[in-house]
């Protein structure tokens, strides 16, 4: 059971946390708002069954969950844009710095592999608070993270070798 | 020899703090030495991300739930009883005359039927409810034949009150708050609202109750809830 005052601390705490985590994934900010408010807005009316003690990892599931759906309709959307704006932009790309080719990266990882990096990364997680959140199990994780780790490091290289 | 991706697996263990005190200092002895394994060592931590955390002061405020806004505190049950309460209590009068769910028609006690009655007659009821119960029939009797043979307007038709006639109805209402004035054994006060500034409990409740009666959403409650007895309304069209 939640209080009001729970609540408002856990608002206080993690929304940022949870609106970097969506907004690294899903690069929409308006959207990434929206999300995040429908996480908390769970969160409330969920209040009676959530654990006061694993509001932060309830908090990174729902989201992890509602960005996946987001991520799949939106695809769906906007498939055909998407690939005409990125042969727009890459005609005329600036020189990217690391931070870029790191973003990037990201970007070509799966939903669950940027979960994971974004879970171990920003929020210092450890292999079973991620299991616990993504519904995997420990040594799952490890071998989602090593091989998100692992595509993340080829494809640095390889955007650095070609631009 | 090791494979390429046994070199990764080494290299993201050592970054992961995997490794133990011994396999460390080895690694760290073969990133000094091979160059190309330190290149593989410092692509592998790009793969690490830390940024500072982005702003988001708007969003908080907006999940932020405001005491008193999205739940009901204390204070404001009451309030919701006591007008619920309200809506219940009969003032004297009530009983005399009442709707009959279905039907609706007005009976008296003895449910002898009472013809519908003009617009200026249900004003003169109310007010009377007001004042005194045991006035209200004759009251009710006497203004109903002054209604017949003064105005043959069709029953039920709103009745458009003259200038002369809202006075009168003014005074009238400002008669009976003097009386209850008196009856209360106070000093009798200025009866202007703006002289005295603000309504007595027993005025308000009265007043509160008194629109409450006007309204439609009110009677269609009554009806559907039962028995429960209704004083004559106020049409609302008339003012």
């Amino acid at each position: 059971m939640i209080s009001e005052s729970q609540y408002n601390d856990a608002v206080k705490s993690y929304a940022r946390n949870i609106f970097r985590f969506v907004f690294k994934n899903l690069k929409d900010k308006d959207a990434s708002e929206d999300l995040v408010q429908d996480c908390f807005m769970k969160l409330w009316q969920n209040r009676a069954s959530v654990d006061s003690s694993k509001i932060k990892s309830w908090l990174f599931s729902v989201a992890h969950h509602a960005m996946i759906n987001y991520a799949k309709a939106e695809a769906r959307k906007t498939s055909l844009d998407n690939a005409e704006v990125n042969l727009l932009s890459t005609g005329s790309l600036p020189e990217p710095d690391l931070k870029e080719l790191i973003e990037k990266s990201l970007q070509e990882l799966t939903p669950l592999q940027r979960s994971i990096i974004l879970l171990r990364d920003f929020e210092g997680y450890n292999y079973k608070e991620i299991g616990d959140i993504l519904k995997l199990s420990e040594p799952q994780v490890k071998v989602y993270l090593f091989r998100a780790r692992q595509r993340m490091k080829d494809s640095i290289k390889t955007l650095s070798a070609v631009l | 020899m090791i494979t390429e991706n046994e070199q990764d697996e080494l290299i993201f263990d050592f970054l992961e703090g995997n490794l133990s005190h011994d396999e460390e200092e080895a690694f760290l002895i073969l990133k000094e030495e091979n160059e190309l394994f330190n290149r593989q060592v410092r692509l592998w931590q790009n793969t690490y991300m830390k940024e500072p955390l982005p702003s988001v002061e708007l969003l908080e405020r907006r999940l932020i739930i405001q005491p008193g806004r999205h739940t009901v505190n204390f204070s404001s049950r009451i309030y919701m009883v006591l007008i619920i309460m309200l809506t219940y209590v009969t003032l004297p009068g009530d009983g005399v005359e009442k709707y009959v769910p279905g039907a609706i028609t007005k009976v008296t006690h003895d449910n002898t039927p009472i013809p519908e009655e003009t617009a200026d007659q249900a004003s003169k009821i109310i007010f009377d409810c007001m004042e005194d119960q045991n006035i209200v029939v004759k009251r009710t009797v006497q203004t109903q034949s002054e209604v017949v043979t003064k105005d043959d307007r069709p029953i039920n038709q709103p009745a458009v009150l003259s200038k002369p006639d809202l006075e009168a109805l003014f005074m009238t209402e400002q008669l009976i708050l003097k009386k209850i004035e008196v009856r209360k054994g106070e000093t009798p006060k200025p009866t202007s609202v703006a002289a005295r500034k603000k309504w007595s409990r027993r005025e308000m409740r009265m007043i509160r109750q008194k629109l409450w009666q006007d309204s439609d959403t009110r009677k269609a409650n009554e009806f559907q809830k039962g028995n429960v007895p209704y004083v004559v309304p106020l049409n609302s069209n008339n003012f």
